[in-house]
């Protein structure tokens, strides 16, 4: 078993051996004493007068039982312990890969390198195991190099966003188990943290200003106007310069001045033939949110029909205008979704993507009974319909699997009937005779109906979304179509269909598209937008990783089992010594002979 | 050579002239050689003691003719009386820096040698002293020992080497005398030659040894540095309990040797702790070991 030493400072106890040599020698000096009978000591020890030094050491025995002392005090302050060969400590190190992090690679780097070699000291062989800490979250490594892991180090890119680290953690736990040591290296402080870890944080305050958000709007001239959210994060006033750049041109560098915590708008219009532009923040240290890039958003072309009452006209014109990017369909050709009417004294079959509107000559008199209570189902969630006024019209025949949305009393108000290609939204009111054209909420039903329709529709659209966001891109499945292909300036990433559905935005800023063969069905830029993460007011360092070397240690060796032995051994050596040297000399006055 | 100031030695000479009067020379048990006096010589005189007969020859006195044996014999003989004479004290005072190097211990040797010169005195011996120091001696008169001039005396004696013995046998010694020898002893010769001059010329020796307790049971400890009393040479030494206890017992030996080489020659030896007074001390060896006698 090897040794080794928990307070090598104690190895210091042994330059009393040289103090007591030199107190020794230097005692020589110290006494002189008028003798009448040093004939009696010539005869007894005549080589030694004049003999070496040596042999004063030799025939001294309080000097041995000194030095032996002193050794014996040195093994004790050191503090020896012995470990087992075979012992294993397992250190796992969960890595906080929230986007702050990349702020602070290099700390966390010269940090891990400072820290990481006072472990493995005291133990046989050292397994450590490299976690990031957000669910989806990869293993970084797996292995008994500490140069191999602060490699993996210089190419970990953390993206996520804000996230509890506390599953992650117990992960860990499991893996280094309860003997093990557990880490979660972070830039934050923060509460306690759970299974036992122990927090080691590299952050620091960082004066960050960056982009926080972007809107597109219509100008109203059918064209579309950006504007971009910068943000100072820092408790001091910020300056910076920001260009915009499009189609390898770029604009003037415009100084901008943030008080400290302000925010400021930057809006402007895509120039003209342009769909996507670039805004460049002056770089900090975090530079994620120095860049953003926005695409001139198009949903998929929806293509409409209408059918039904004239009397509906009016309001069918108003919802297809609302829409974005519909067109009328040919002659000849199937619509996305229909526009129809349904009258109960003339029942007729609507299309099967439509949106059915009743619709009857005659005005009734009477209004519907009750409270008007509304489904859970996310295309009227959060919807308020308590302003409706409809009028008692006969109801549209429900059929089996027909999914009320909107109650009135006893009667169904709208509901959706989905199966056997079907998917149909079902308006059972006379909408022309009531209010629902001014209410909001049937605006929206209406367009949430279209979303849901172009979501499932195979086709190309342009939009901006967050970096890491889940994509959910309408493609052909059939077995043998084609797999999606992920494109960015730094290369392509084929994703099989299989995976489709678990696809993601691109984890750093930039303009990407996504493509099934040669059809595109997506063109899109991803930008950071997660605020709590530019926000490095609260960014901190703090190693609870002090004690751990004592408490592997303790874990992992043994102490001395002889010494409480040592410890009397000691004691008994000091009373020897006293008795020796501090003895009462004999008097008396008989002599000798 | 620190010798007691002469208002000490004129105290030390007082005690000691009173303990004359308390403890004695050993001159009643054995015939002297000497003018007449008071103890019995060794041949026939007119004293009281009868000593032996013999028969008349001519020439002797015939008033010592024992009458009553001739009228009951017919043959003449004479009645022999012992010779009552002073005898001689020869006073040998070791005076080497030994004896002088703790005044504990210089006063007792001092002590020992007034002792002895008052104690012939008083016993009207006659007395002569003698100072030795190694090889060398020094004659010195009674009167110069009363007045204290004998420490000038000693002092002019040159310095010896430490190992030097004192040499009784170069001062003449009378006959028959009494050899009073005041030494520490602590010279590494063997005590025989010493002890056979002592008693030479059908001499009588007594030997009066002062030690002090540091001597005999020194406390030194650790490293010392040791200064000789004879030749003032230093000598570096680490004392440890063995090395004290092995002194202690090769100062036991050396006196073992003078004992049993005392008994063999007939001197008596007696040591004489300086720390005690000096009659519990004489008390000690010197009355059992019949050196000195009660007065």
């Amino acid at each position: 078993m090897p040794v080794l030493f928990a307070n090598p400072a104690g190895l210091w106890a042994l330059l009393g051996i040289p103090v007591i040599l030199l107190i020794h020698f230097l005692q020589r000096e110290s006494k002189r004493i008028p003798v009448s009978t040093l004939f009696l000591l010539d005869h007894l020890d005549r080589e030694s007068v004049k003999g070496h030094r040596f042999d004063r050491l030799r025939h001294s025995v309080p000097l041995w039982l000194q030095l032996l002392s002193v050794l014996l005090l040195a093994w004790l302050l050191s503090e020896p312990r012995w470990t087992a060969g075979q012992s294993v400590q397992r250190v796992v190190l969960v890595l906080d890969n929230s986007a702050s992090m990349e702020a602070f690679r290099e700390e966390l780097r010269l940090e891990l390198g400072r820290e990481l070699p006072k472990l493995p000291r005291f133990t046989g062989t050292t397994e450590f195991t490299l976690l990031e800490s957000s669910v989806s979250g990869g293993n970084l490594y797996r292995g008994t190099s500490m140069t191999e892991l602060i490699q993996t180090l210089a190419t970990w890119q953390p993206g996520a966003g804000s996230h509890d680290p506390e599953q992650a953690i117990r992960v860990g736990r499991g893996i280094a188990g309860n003997e093990g040591t557990l880490v979660f290296v972070t830039d934050h402080l923060g509460e306690p943290l759970p299974f036992g870890a122990r927090r080691l944080a590299v952050g620091k305050p960082v004066e960050n200003v960056g982009f926080a958000g972007l809107r597109i709007d219509d100008d109203g001239e059918g064209g579309k106007v950006w504007r971009v959210t910068l943000r100072n994060y820092a408790d001091l006033p910020q300056t910076r310069s920001w260009v915009l750049a499009s189609r390898g041109r770029r604009t003037e560098a415009r100084p901008v001045e943030l008080a400290a915590g302000a925010t400021h708008i930057l809006q402007g219009e895509f120039p003209d033939g342009a769909d996507r532009v670039s805004l460049l923040l002056t770089p900090d240290r975090f530079t994620r949110d120095d860049r953003i890039d926005l695409v001139k958003p198009s949903p998929k072309a929806l293509v409409v029909s209408r059918t039904g009452a004239p009397a509906l006209e009016p309001v069918v014109a108003g919802l297809i205008e609302s829409l974005e990017n519909t067109s009328q369909a040919p002659s000849g050709t199937e619509p996305d979704l229909w526009f129809a009417s349904y009258n109960p004294l003339s029942p007729t079959t609507p299309p099967p993507v439509s949106i059915v509107f009743l619709n009857q000559d005659q005005v009734p008199r009477r209004f519907f009974p009750g409270a008007i209570v509304a489904a859970n189902h996310p295309l009227v969630a959060g919807l308020d319909w308590q302003g409706l006024i409809a009028r008692a019209t006969p109801s549209i025949p429900p059929a089996p699997g027909d999914l009320p949305l909107l109650w009135q009393g006893e009667r169904p108000l709208v509901f959706l009937r989905e199966g056997d290609g079907k998917r149909q939204l079902i308006f059972n009111f006379d909408v022309v005779t009531s209010n629902a054209p001014r209410l909001p909420s049937f605006i929206i039903l209406v367009h949430r109906f279209a979303a849901l329709l172009r979501q499932g529709k195979v086709g190309a659209e342009s939009r901006n979304v967050e970096m890491r966001q889940p994509l959910v891109v309408a493609h052909l499945a059939a077995p043998d179509s084609p797999p999606l292909t992920l494109l960015r300036e730094a290369g392509q990433v084929s994703v099989p269909l299989a995976r489709a559905r678990q696809l993601r935005a691109p984890g750093e800023p930039g303009f990407f598209h996504i493509d099934q063969g040669p059809a595109r069905l997506l063109d899109a830029a991803a930008s950071f937008a997660d605020t709590r993460e530019a926000d490095f007011s609260k960014a901190g360092s703090v190693s609870e990783l002090g004690p751990l070397p004592e408490a592997i240690r303790e874990r992992q060796t043994v102490t001395d089992p002889l010494r409480p032995l040592w410890i009397l051994l000691l004691a008994a050596l000091a009373l020897v010594i006293w008795h020796l040297l501090g003895r009462a000399p004999k008097t008396g006055t008989q002599p000798a002979a | 050579m620190p010798l007691p100031e002469p208002a000490e030695l004129n105290l030390l000479a007082a005690r000691a002239r009173a303990h004359a009067g308390l403890f004695t020379l050993p001159l009643r048990d054995r015939n002297w050689r000497g003018h007449a006096g008071e103890y019995a010589g060794s041949g026939v005189g007119s004293s009281l003691d009868f000593q032996d007969h013999r028969s008349y020859v001519p020439g002797d006195d015939p008033r010592h003719i024992n009458w009553q044996a001739y009228a009951r014999s017919g043959h003449y003989s004479l009645k022999l009386y012992r010779e009552e004479v002073r005898p001689v004290v020869e006073i040998l005072f070791d005076v080497s820096e030994s004896m002088f190097a703790e005044k504990e211990k210089a006063r007792r040797a001092v002590e020992l040698f007034y002792f002895a010169v008052a104690s012939a005195g008083q016993a009207g011996a006659t007395t002569s002293v003698m100072l030795l120091k190694g090889p060398r001696w020094k004659n010195v008169e009674t009167t110069a020992v009363l007045s204290h001039a004998w420490t000038g005396i000693a002092s002019e004696l040159p310095p010896t080497d430490a190992s030097a013995a004192p040499n009784p046998g170069a001062p003449p010694l009378r006959p028959r005398s009494l050899r009073v020898l005041v030494s520490d002893l602590l010279f590494p010769a063997s005590p025989e030659p010493i002890l056979r001059a002592l008693a030479r010329d059908s001499g009588r020796a007594i030997i009066l040894a002062p030690y002090s307790a540091g001597e005999a049971s020194p406390d030194w400890s650790g490293n010392c540095e040791f200064a000789d009393t004879e030749s003032g040479m230093l000598h570096q030494r680490r004392v440890d309990p063995g090395l004290l206890r092995r002194y202690t017992e090769a100062y036991r030996d050396h006196f073992s040797r003078w004992k049993a080489a005392s008994l063999r020659n007939r001197t008596p030896l007696a040591r004489i702790p300086s720390a005690p007074r000096f009659e519990d001390a004489i008390k000690l060896e010197a009355i059992p070991g019949g050196v000195l006698l009660f007065a």
